[in-house]
């Protein structure tokens, strides 16, 4: 068995290292690691912190007030709070030149999906068509990840979209508002999937019932967004923490590594990198690699590798993204009535949208307004702040968001370079270009999700709806693509995810990705890269 | 803390939600016109004494900021006092809670009398402070 070397803490890192050490590996995963403060006061609900704690501003706000949306902000309705402002805490590292696209990067434990909302929608085999491998193939790594994280959901309609598989528990009480919105669906389903909008529950990795590893269920305390207190709502850090229990696993912090050296055989030999805090250097000797450190990050190590051995800056097309458009919709029979905080905070409702071609299904996810903060919604009204405060408070049980997301295709004009500047200080380059006739394909969806709402009861407020920019839903995926056609280039991935010009790289995120549905990928990253790590040494 | 902050603290509050501003509302809102760095020109300040005055002068100083000034003091800072209130338990019972009946017809007819209150506080303000605004320009208050 081999020592694996890992660059990433995010679910594809640490799913990768898990499997991993099961199949015998040592493991050293390699991370910046920015850390988060423990969730305060654990077993109070989102409405009594606010009367329990010491501080309840400083906590909801932020110590600066960077949780206060700003009028001139330009910003969403809602914000990532303060309590996980150190999943986008930034290193001293040359800022990406982005065209078209506004790049996010993690470099917390757990990466991105520390903030994530807990979707986990398996891919079928029409959006598994250009992969080297199938739903049934796949299968079993997305049932031993569910196990692993534990998974909430529903056998409803949304399964003609979204295969059912094992380890799928019982679903989340729904709130009040989404309980009228899945009540209408059901008396109105043959209108509805007329004109192919299907509702179901969400699945999400949120704990309805005791995990095996101790986590609890979750408690309704309507914390979610600024932190599930008790572990119900996995997120990848939960994974590390278990690992780092483990003799055979080594996590070595505070190391941003910059590139790897190969020699000339293309193997590689070391990882080159950088305490981001002291700038001390280093270098470490590997035997296998993977990079899993986010799409982006991982294309940005790999170039720079090539680069530093031959001297080639490539460009890496084929950079894809979901675009992403929030909906906010009223449902008037709620007006009025006082919203439950008791409440899963995140989206308990799942819409899928019928395309022509199956691969480029529309998926939507359905959040009911519950414990968040109104300020934002207030601002965004046009009134003055009294009578929008009176609005929201009146309106609060009765909003909620769609948040509609729409597949992607690789494309050369859509690409990911380097540009390298003197003193060996390179930046990425990023450029993304939208496909032709997207315009059309999300008017065309926006319509038929807005029928769909006037037929559950709701109604979109005039001019609120928004297209998020590129970029803004962070799934980014392609730059290294899975392949098996005959003629793929050096800067592509085998079936086994891996790399074809280094025979012991493996790349174990997004990068390999030759199609993104719309779904969230995240569980499938961590599906895959349990699969990548029973790939190594075969 | 200065004595025109927590003045305005406490007609801001008055203003959004009827009620009086606790230390800890005045200690937080003067901390976060500091750490936000809100700054006023001449105008904002007009504008932020003209919302001490009066609650009905403070709605219309705040819907002339909303169309007219919306990255100005008065706007910014009634947004962070709002923020603030709805963050801290005393207060937020008062955010977190629906006023008055069920149903879209109180609705409707809140909405209208609200309407009405603000445009009347619009048409009394606007006259006089869009000239204002012309004369004074981006001036810095002192």
């Amino acid at each position: 068995m081999s020592v694996v070397t890992v660059v990433g803490s995010g679910p594809s890192g640490l799913h990768c290292a898990r499997k991993a050490l099961e199949l015998g590996h040592r493991v050293r995963l390699f991370d910046v690691g920015h850390r988060g403060e423990p969730a305060p006061l654990p077993e109070v609900g989102w409405k009594a912190l606010k009367n329990e704690l010491d501080d309840p501003v400083g906590y909801f706000l932020g110590e600066d007030f960077q949780g206060v949306m700003q009028p001139d902000s330009g910003a969403e309705y809602y914000a990532i709070p303060p309590s996980k402002d150190y999943v986008f805490r930034p290193v001293d590292t040359p800022a990406p030149v982005a065209e078209g696209f506004a790049p996010l990067f993690s470099w917390a434990q757990g990466g991105l999906a520390q903030a994530w909302t807990g979707g986990s929608y398996p891919f079928n085999d029409d959006e598994l068509r250009d992969f080297p491998f199938s739903y049934e193939e796949i299968r079993p790594f997305y049932e031993e990840v569910a196990a692993d994280i534990g998974m909430s959901g529903s056998d409803d309609d949304l399964a003609r979209f979204v295969p059912l598989h094992d380890h799928v528990g019982q679903a989340l009480d729904l709130d009040e508002h989404a309980a009228r919105l899945l009540a209408r669906y059901e008396a109105r389903r043959e209108r509805l999937q007329g004109i192919g909008c299907h509702m179901g529950r969400s699945r999400v990795a949120t704990l309805t019932e005791e995990h095996p590893s101790g986590r609890g269920a979750c408690s309704y305390s309507g914390r979610c967004l600024w932190g599930c207190a008790n572990g119900a709502l996995y997120v990848p850090s939960l994974t590390l923490e278990q690992l780092r229990s483990q003799s055979s696993f080594e996590y070595v912090p505070s190391r941003l590594v910059q590139h790897f050296e190969a020699d000339d055989d293309g193997r590689v030999q070391r990882i080159v990198w950088r305490d981001p805090e002291t700038g001390l250097g280093g270098r470490d000797d590997v035997e296998v690699l993977v990079l899993a450190a986010g799409a982006l990050p991982t294309t940005g190590i790999y170039l720079e590798s090539v680069f530093q051995r031959s001297g080639e800056t490539p460009r890496l097309e084929g950079l894809m993204d979901n675009r992403q458009v929030l909906v906010p919709f009223l449902s008037p029979g709620m007006l009025g009535r006082d919203f439950d905080p008791d409440s899963y905070q995140y989206n308990l409702l799942a819409m899928g949208i019928e395309a022509e071609d199956a691969a480029e299904y529309v998926h939507c996810l359905f959040t009911t307004l519950k414990s968040t903060l109104i300020h934002p919604v207030a601002l965004s009204l046009p009134l003055d702040l009294k009578t929008a405060l009176w609005v929201v408070r009146k309106a609060h049980a009765a909003l909620g968001l769609v948040n509609v997301n729409f597949a992607d295709h690789r494309r050369a004009s859509s690409w990911v370079g380097l540009q390298t500047g003197d003193r060996g200080a390179s930046r990425l380059q990023v450029h993304y270009e939208p496909p032709a006739g997207e315009a059309g394909k999300v008017g065309a969806a926006l319509r038929k999700l807005k029928k769909a709402l006037r037929a559950l009861g709701a109604m979109v407020p005039p001019g609120m709806v928004r297209l998020r920019p590129m970029g803004s839903s962070v799934h980014y995926a392609g730059t290294l693509p899975m392949t098996i056609a005959a003629d793929a280039g050096p800067h592509t991935t085998d079936a086994d995810c891996r790399s074809r010009q280094f025979g012991n790289l493996y790349v174990a995120d997004g990068a390999t990705y030759p199609f993104l549905p719309a779904k969230n990928l995240t569980f499938t990253l961590m599906a895959n890269a349990s699969r990548v790590a029973t790939r190594i040494d075969r | 803390m200065s004595p025109s902050l927590r003045a305005e603290c406490q007609a801001l509050c008055r203003y959004l939600l009827s009620v009086e501003a606790d230390d800890y509302v005045v200690r937080s809102y003067e901390l976060g016109v500091e750490r936000l760095g809100i700054e006023s020109t001449r105008f904002d300040a007009l504008l932020c004494r003209l919302a001490t005055r009066t609650t009905f002068l403070a709605r219309g100083a705040d819907l002339y900021g909303r169309f007219l000034r919306p990255g100005g003091a008065l706007r910014k800072k009634t947004v962070l006092l709002l923020a603030i209130l709805e963050s801290y338990g005393p207060t937020a019972r008062h955010t977190d809670r629906s006023p008055g009946a069920v149903g879209l017809l109180p609705f409707a007819l809140g909405a209208s009398l609200h309407g009405l209150a603000s445009g009347a506080a619009l048409l009394l303000t606007a006259p006089f402070l869009l000239p204002l605004q012309a004369l004074l320009r981006d001036g810095k208050a002192p």
